[in-house]
């Protein structure tokens, strides 16, 4: 017998990506966040990978439901810790992303 | 075409985030205080505090578009609340100081409720609580009709977040769809400052400033 998973179950994968200063811990920093704002929700957003493209330049990988506590964390690590953080781009395709990344990386 | 509003403290810092702005894709800015600069394709209007009663606080209203309260002051702005045309949140208590009655007087001036995010940021770090109260207050303006509007109230250029951070701040923080969040900072802004809504308004507003003296 053949199962089919329904089409919104799948979760698409969400690549937001971020610059930052040099040797900043990006990703204990948006996981301590993100548990916090998960607490005053009542919520979990555990399940964030993050990729270093180079050292000012990175990609948090997050699924689709949860981008939007991730850009949150991001804002309130902005207004909190280091305002340098900057969202550049936001993208479903990893590939797309390193695109965008590595234009900003060659005008610097 | 998204809009905000900032605080700046100077006029280098407030051509400076004109520019950032630009480039952040906001199409509309208020600026909070004097600062005229040049505004290229941004349009840019004057954003004024009602703080007081006296004649000097008075005269900064004049020429100011959008006038402001802020909810420590909701008394002497309940007196001239005909010309306020919003009420910043509560985002410095965890119990809301805007009640029904101020919205209504509120609605019937077509007024916004602005939400400062950079504000409520560092307030909710150091008490998670206040973000109840300005989660009240969206409740009941919503259900009023009184405009909510999300702005950074930014201080600083590297304080100007872009738009679709601000959308999904609200998205989750007051449990909101998507497009409902976007309104706040993209439809109702505009429609504060539109002339719909001057022209729903001829003759109300104004006048009771001036007659004060």
């Amino acid at each position: 017998m053949k199962f089919k998973i329904p089409i919104d179950l799948k979760e698409r994968r969400r690549y937001v990506c971020v610059r930052h200063p040099e040797g900043y811990p990006l990703l204990d920093k948006t996981r301590k966040t993100l548990m916090i704002i998960g607490g005053l929700k009542c919520l979990s957003y555990s399940k964030i990978s993050v990729i270093n493209l180079n050292r000012e330049i990175s990609v948090i990988r997050a699924s689709e439901s949860s981008v939007k506590a991730v850009l949150t964390a991001i804002l309130i690590l902005k207004y909190t810790e280091c305002s340098e953080i900057d969202v550049i781009g936001l993208s479903g395709n990893l590939r797309k992303i390193k695109e965008v990344c590595s234009r900003i990386h060659d005008k610097q | 075409m998204y809009a905000d509003l900032i605080a700046p403290r100077s006029v280098d810092d407030c051509s400076r985030m004109v520019e950032k702005a630009g480039s952040l894709g906001y199409g509309i800015l208020g600026i909070l205080g004097d600062f005229e600069v040049e505004s290229g394709p941004i349009k840019t209007f004057k954003v004024a505090l009602a703080d007081g009663m006296d004649r000097r606080s008075r005269q900064k209203l004049r020429g100011a578009e959008l006038i402001l309260a802020k909810p420590s002051s909701l008394e002497d702005a309940r007196r001239i609340a005909s010309s306020v045309d919003g009420m910043i949140a509560t985002y410095d208590s965890e119990r809301p100081r805007i009640d029904y009655v101020s919205l209504r007087q509120l609605k019937r001036n077509e007024g916004a409720l602005v939400i400062p995010l950079s504000y409520l940021i560092r307030r909710m770090s150091e008490r998670a609580q206040v973000l109840r109260s300005v989660y009240l207050e969206l409740r009941m303006a919503i259900r009023i009709g009184v405009y909510p509007i999300l702005c950074s109230f930014a201080s600083e250029e590297r304080e100007l977040v872009p738009p679709r951070l601000m959308i999904s701040f609200s998205e989750f923080f007051f449990d909101l769809r998507r497009e409902e969040s976007k309104r706040f900072v993209k439809d109702f802004p505009t429609y504060m400052i539109s002339k719909e809504r001057k022209l729903k308004l001829k003759g109300r507003s104004e006048v009771e400033i001036q007659d004060t003296d």
